[in-house]
C-alpha cells in the first residue's frame, strides 16, 4: 500500500539533494568553508541515495551497505561541520575522540553485522550524537548572537534542517529492525516519512546555502 | 485494532512528538533571540542617540571655534595688515618688498579665514559655497576640479548645509592629498526627495575596508570624520571604484519636506 508513495517520495528526495548539492556547487567559491562541507555532504547524499535507487530498481540489490556508508559519512562530515561552526580549539579533542569513536563503532557493527538491519542501530547513536549538536548549537547561537536577525543567518535554517531531519529520524533509526523484521511490508511506511523529512530538510538547507551565498565586494555602502 | 497498527501508530506518535519537540526548540529559539534582538536594538539605539548628541556638540564646539578663529583672522589681522599695506604704500621711499609681502600676507590670512569658514554659505547657500570652493582650488592647484549642478535646488537647514559642505571639502582634500588625481568632479544632483553629492576623481584610488582599518592614521582619521558627518546627516556614504582609476564617492540626503528655493 505504502510502496507508491515510498517510489514517489525516494524521488522528490534525490532531486531536492540534486538541487541543494549543485548551489552549493555552482557557488562553491563564494561559500564559507563550513557551507563547502555542508555541500560536500549533500553531494554525497545525493550519491548514495542515486547509487541505492540504482542498485534496487536495476540490480535487485539491498542497499543496505550503502546507507550505512552514508550514515559514517554523514558523522564525520556534520561532526566537521559543527567543529568549524563553533570555532573553538578547545572542541577539538573531544571532537576527535566522539568522531573516531562513533565511526569505529559503525564501522564494527557494519562489519559484524554484514550490511542488516541492525547495523542502523548505530545510526541511531549517531543521530542522537548530531541532535546534541544542534541544540547546543542553538544554545549557543542564543547566548551570542544577539545583535543579528537569525532568519537571516544560514545557519539557522540548515540548523533547523538537521533539527527537523534528525529528530524526525532518530525513532526510526532506533526501531528499523524491529519494524523490518517484525512489520515488514510496513517499513515502507516509515521510510517514505524518512523522505518526506527529508525533502523539508532540504527544502531548508538549500535556502540556508542561498543565504549563506556572499555578495560581491565591489560596492560599500555606509548608513 | 491488532498488536501491528497499534505497533506503528506507537511509532508514528513518538516520531511525531519528537518532531514536535524539534519545532519548539526551533519556535523558542525564534522568539527567544528576537525578543534579544529587540532589547539590543534599543539598547544600540539609546548609545547611538548618545554618541549623535556627543559628536553634534564636539562639531558645534568645532566650527564655533572655526568661525572665531575666521572672524579673529578677517577682522583684526586681516584690519591690521590693510593699515600696515595703506601706511607703506603713503611712504615716499619705496618700499616695494615689504608692500608685496604684506600683499602675500594678506591674501593667506584671506584664504585661511574663507576655507575655515566660507562666508558664501552664509549668504548664498551649499550650491554657491562648494562652486566656490571648486573654483578656489582650481586656481590654488595644478588640479582641475570642475562643478555640475543638476535640478531645482531645495532650502536645507544650515546644519545640513555646513555638514555636507564640510563632507565634500574634506573628500575633495583626500582626493588632492591622497589620490594623485589629475581631474576631480563634484556635482549635486537635486530630487524632489534626495539630494545626490558625487566627488569622482581619477586619482589612484583606494581599498576602502583596509583604509578604513588605519584608524589611527591619517586617511582613516579622515575617513572616520567622513563617516561620523553623514551619520550626524543621516545621509548614506557610498564608494565606487572610478574606471578606469579612481574613486566615485557619493553622499545621498534623502529629502523629506523642504521648501523649494
Amino acid at each position: 500500500m505504502y510502496l507508491k508513495f515510498l517510489d514517489v517520495s525516494s524521488y522528490f528526495l534525490l532531486i531536492s539533494s540534486l538541487i541543494v548539492a549543485a548551489v552549493g556547487i555552482f557557488y562553491w567559491n563564494r561559500l564559507e568553508k563550513f557551507l563547502q562541507v555542508f555541500t560536500v555532504l549533500k553531494i554525497a547524499s545525493f550519491l548514495c541515495d542515486g547509487s541505492s535507487k540504482v542498485l534496487l530498481v536495476f540490480a535487485g540489490v539491498n542497499p543496505n551497505h550503502i546507507s550505512i556508508f552514508y550514515g559514517l559519512a554523514q558523522l564525520l562530515l556534520l561532526f566537521w561541520f559543527y567543529y568549524l561552526i563553533f570555532e573553538k580549539p578547545s572542541l577539538k579533542k573531544p571532537f576527535l575522540i566522539v568522531g573516531i569513536g562513533l565511526t569505529l563503532l559503525g564501522i564494527g557493527n557494519w562489519i559484524f553485522s554484514e550490511g542488516q538491519s541492525n547495523a542502523l542501530y548505530t545510526n541511531a547513536i549517531d543521530t542522537a550524537a548530531l541532535l546534541g549538536l544542534c541544540v547546543y548549537y542553538f544554545y549557543k547561537m542564543l547566548k551570542t548572537e544577539s545583535e543579528v536577525n537569525i532568519l537571516s543567518a544560514p545557519l539557522f535554517w540548515i540548523n533547523t534542517g538537521l533539527l527537523i531531519y534528525l529528530s524526525g529520524t532518530l525513532l526510526l533509526f532506533l526501531s528499523a529492525d524491529y519494524i523490518i523484521r517484525v512489520l515488514k511490508d510496513d517499513f515502507a511506511l516509515f521510510l517514505t516519512i524518512h523522505n518526506f523529512l527529508g525533502v523539508i530538510a532540504n527544502g531548508l538547507f538549500f535556502y540556508g546555502i542561498w543565504l549563506g551565498v556572499k555578495p560581491s565586494k565591489n560596492k560599500i555602502i555606509i548608513d | 485494532m491488532n498488536g501491528d497498527s497499534q505497533v506503528i501508530l506507537l511509532f508514528i506518535a513518538g516520531a511525531a512528538l519528537m518532531l514536535l519537540m524539534a519545532v519548539a526548540i526551533i519556535l523558542f529559539v525564534v522568539f527567544h533571540q528576537k525578543k534579544m534582538v529587540q532589547e539590543e536594538i534599543k539598547r544600540q539605539n539609546l548609545e547611538i542617540d548618545y554618541q549623535k548628541r556627543m559628536l553634534k556638540a564636539a562639531l558645534e564646539s568645532q566650527e564655533n571655534e572655526r568661525k572665531r578663529v575666521s572672524k579673529d583672522l578677517h577682522d583684526d589681522v586681516g584690519m591690521m595688515l590693510m593699515t600696515m599695506r595703506v601706511n607703506i604704500n603713503g611712504r615716499k621711499d619705496s618700499m616695494k618688498e615689504l608692500l608685496q609681502l604684506v600683499d602675500e600676507t594678506h591674501e593667506s590670512v584671506r584664504r585661511i579665514s574663507w576655507d575655515l569658514m566660507p562666508s558664501t554659505l552664509d549668504n548664498f547657500g551649499l550650491s554657491q559655497a562648494i562652486q566656490e570652493m571648486c573654483e578656489r582650488l582650481s586656481v590654488r592647484n595644478s588640479v582641475v576640479v570642475t562643478y555640475k549642478e543638476k535640478g531645482k535646488r531645495i532650502s536645507l537647514d544650515k546644519d545640513q548645509e555646513l555638514l555636507l559642505y564640510r563632507i565634500s571639502q574634506e573628500s575633495v582634500t583626500n582626493a588632492l592629498r591622497h589620490a594623485n588625481a589629475s581631474h576631480i568632479e563634484v556635482s549635486i544632483n537635486w530630487t524632489v526627495d534626495s539630494l545626490k553629492v558625487c566627488i569622482i576623481d581619477d586619482g589612484l584610488g583606494f581599498d576602502f575596508p583596509s583604509v578604513k582599518n588605519k584608524v589611527s592614521g591619517r586617511h582613516g582619521l579622515g575617513l572616520f570624520n567622513l563617516e561620523n558627518r553623514v551619520t550626524l546627516l543621516g545621509a548614506t556614504l557610498n564608494f565606487e571604484n572610478n574606471e578606469p582609476s579612481g574613486t566615485i564617492l557619493s553622499i545621498t540626503l534623502p529629502l523629506i519636506s523642504h521648501e523649494p528655493h
